[in-house]
């Protein structure tokens, strides 16, 4: 009965920085958040009751609806183009290939980069007048392209960045699911007469699909919180079409001091994350692992 | 641990004591003053000057010099310091446009309940001009420190090369801009503008650019007037198309760009306050000369071209423990040795009634010919909006004037109609 006794309080003393951090860091920001989504608050005067206001107003707010589509437009290109790209990189890094380490290493690099430092380096690359993207494009006797100035081609030039800055890390993920393939299984294959494309056709994609599941499901959330590219490179423009939802949140609570309103879009946004997380684990985890 | 009486007992207590009564001494007597001043390299070396003079003649209300701490706007920064009680005790760099959010949340001290308050600023600054400074509720919670007037400033050596007159019409802008826009390396693509405006949407811009052009159309008229839009007007559009014109000829460039173009003389004009003087200088590739006129008026406009003065305010925040200290510093900071310096070492425009015919300061002005048309432009300038939803305000009218003028995509009387109603959209909602 004392052992007992000791032990949950041992147990108590060990958990509770955990508990800790959980009741400050995330219970009562979440808490807190609740309870400004019901009110109108500008950081310095108290906050005031507005009941149900901040929902209504959100409905027929059609900035939200701009950024949100202009955030799934993101992730439309985002999410493609990071798979096919980290996916063929890291079956090229599987293979015995001279200086492996090395590009494993280069690939890597951006991940530990400062994103702000990226994304002041891209803007520069991607400067219509002596940016070094148009100058390259010039000596091939194309024309410079507006990259961060035409609405049509931001946002698209927004998700190039990205996934080159994130790329490395999902080239990790790959890897490590690839290389935990075992070697009979494409032994075997080979023997049966299965071509390159064959074996990755058939053996490597389909086993990778756990891996596939965890990128999908990161690039997804790591996309959804799209802030820092568009907010150091276009401040959401042109015309609105880098405008994410994080940065239009951040806007609201930050520039114009709609507390409440802010914390109502960060709800919507972590109600329809978890839709999308929903959705992909549903459509992915559907078919029968290997 | 340690025995009770043992040397190393003793000194220990001896050190907690002394350390005790150094942070009560602090507290209670000799506690500095917090004073943020902004982050330019020019105003945090008159501080710095101003700051140890004080220092060395006020040992009892010492102040404790500290630029603006980093963030995308100071405002935000201060807001985000109210909030945690962490705000100085003075701040230098208050736009008026921002104080009456502030005000609303009663972290300004009123300071015509100071000593001397009446006096001081009839002396500097005068009655009509204070009146502009005057926040809603009646009272004053500021005292007008520096202008810098948005003016015009053009390559004088460009100019005379292409034969142009300097524009003070819409429609001498438009002969300038046309001989000014040219392909001069002859490789098919435009190389060289009129004008580089920005186009961007960040709510500030919008202080450089439409706002000094209204201002200039309307003898100075601002944005709203008591919580309505006050802008869904003809000079309005006039300024709007002013823009769109200039963006759709190509006499403005659209392409983004990370480098001041006027130094570069890939432009021939830019709009600018005196603050940008002293970094053309520093930051030209090769050496030529600018002169400064007034904002362009549209074509049959009479009157002054009056303009953003884009000016800076002293507050004193409410929750100090020294406010007759901190006036006095405020005093003196603003002060006729003061202003001088605030001249001669940043370049900026004391508010300070008689400036240009006053003897004191005629030895700077001889000196500093470059700062006579803005201190001359100092009368017809405007403090512009003091309202607690102008950033947003601003924000959306960025916003309109990035559709209409910048992408042509709607028509400016569209533009400025849309801005007018999200005026009224906001103080409705928010």
């Amino acid at each position: 009965m004392q052992f007992e006794q000791s032990n949950s309080k041992a147990g108590l003393v060990f958990t509770s920085p955990y508990v800790i951090h959980l009741l400050v860091f995330f219970l009562y920001p979440v808490g807190f958040s609740l309870y400004l989504v019901v009110h109108r608050w500008d950081l310095i005067t108290d906050p005031q009751y507005v009941g149900l206001r901040n929902f209504k107003y959100l409905m027929s707010d059609h900035l939200f609806w701009q950024a949100l589509t202009n955030t799934l437009y993101f992730l439309a290109i985002h999410i493609p183009l990071q798979i096919i790209i980290a996916l063929a990189l890291a079956v090229a890094l599987a293979k015995p290939l001279k200086g492996r380490v090395f590009f494993r290493a280069t690939f890597f690099l951006p991940v530990v980069i400062s994103g702000a430092a990226v994304t002041i380096l891209w803007q520069r690359l991607y400067s219509t007048e002596g940016g070094l993207i148009n100058y390259v494009l010039s000596l091939a006797g194309i024309d410079a392209v507006p990259w961060l100035t035409d609405p049509g081609i931001a946002m698209p030039a927004i998700a190039i960045m990205a996934t080159w800055k994130n790329l490395g890390l999902y080239i990790v993920f790959f890897l490590a699911g690839i290389l935990a393939i075992p070697q009979p299984v494409y032994e075997a294959a080979k023997m049966e007469g299965a071509s390159s494309w064959h074996e990755f056709r058939y053996i490597t994609l389909p086993l990778l699909k756990p891996t596939m599941l965890l990128v999908v499901v990161m690039s997804t959330l790591g996309g959804f919180n799209l802030f820092i590219e568009p907010y150091v490179m276009t401040g959401g423009g042109p015309q609105g079409s880098t405008m994410s939802v994080v940065l239009y949140m951040y806007k609201q609570a930050f520039s114009f001091q709609h507390m409440g309103y802010a914390a109502t879009l960060g709800f919507a946004l972590a109600l329809i994350i978890m839709v999308c997380v929903f959705i992909q684990k549903q459509y992915l985890d559907s078919e029968r692992y290997y | 641990m340690f025995e009770c009486g043992s040397l190393l007992y003793r000194a220990i207590m001896r050190i907690i004591l002394l350390a005790i009564l150094l942070l009560y001494a602090e507290i209670s007597v000799g506690a500095p003053l917090i004073y943020w001043c902004a982050t330019n390299p020019e105003e945090i070396e008159l501080a710095k000057r101003l700051v140890k003079e004080w220092n060395h003649t006020h040992a009892e209300t010492p102040i404790k010099l500290q630029p603006v701490p980093a963030g995308a706007s100071s405002e935000e920064v201060l807001l985000a310091a109210i909030v945690a009680k962490t705000n100085p005790d003075i701040y230098s760099n208050m736009l008026p446009a921002m104080l009456n959010r502030f005000v609303k949340a009663d972290s300004l001290l009123r300071l015509e309940g100071l000593k001397n308050f009446a006096k001081e600023t009839e002396t500097r600054i005068g009655a009509t001009i204070l009146k502009d400074y005057r926040s809603p509720d009646g009272h004053y919670h500021q005292l007008p420190w520096k202008l810098n007037p948005v003016m015009l400033v053009y390559n004088i050596d460009l100019f005379q090369k292409l034969k142009i007159k300097p524009p003070r019409t819409y429609g001498e802008f438009w002969t300038a801009a046309k001989k000014l826009t040219a392909d001069t390396d002859g490789d098919g693509r435009i190389d060289r503008w009129a004008m580089s405006p920005s186009t961007t949407v960040l709510w500030w811009q919008r202080l450089y650019d439409f706002l000094p052009f209204y201002m200039a159309a309307t003898n100075g008229r601002s944005l709203l007037n008591q919580g309505r839009a006050d802008f869904n007007n003809v000079s309005a559009i006039a300024v709007m198309d002013f823009f769109q014109r200039g963006f759709a000829r190509g006499y403005f460039p659209k392409s983004g760009t990370v480098s001041n173009l006027f130094v570069q003389q890939t432009v021939g004009m830019t709009i600018v306050g005196p603050w940008a003087l002293k970094m053309f200088e520093r930051s030209m590739p090769q050496k030529f000369n600018f002169k400064t006129i007034p904002i362009p008026v549209p074509d049959g406009h009479t009157g002054p071209a009056y303009t953003f003065g884009d000016p800076k305010s002293f507050v004193v925040f409410k929750n100090t423990q020294h406010p007759e200290a901190a006036w006095e510093f405020v005093k003196f900071m603003t002060s006729k040795k003061a202003d001088k310096l605030l001249l001669d070492i940043t370049g900026q425009i004391p508010v300070r009634k008689g400036l240009i015919t006053d003897s004191y300061y005629k030895e700077v002005f001889v000196r500093r010919k470059d700062l006579v048309p803005f201190a001359s432009q100092v009368p017809f300038t405007k403090p512009g909006d003091n309202s607690e939803h102008i950033v947003e305000i601003l924000d959306f009218l960025g916003q309109q004037y990035e559709a209409a003028a910048v992408y042509g995509t709607i028509p400016a009387k569209k533009a400025i109609e849309n801005a007018a109603n999200h005026v009224e959209h906001i103080y409705r909602n928010w």
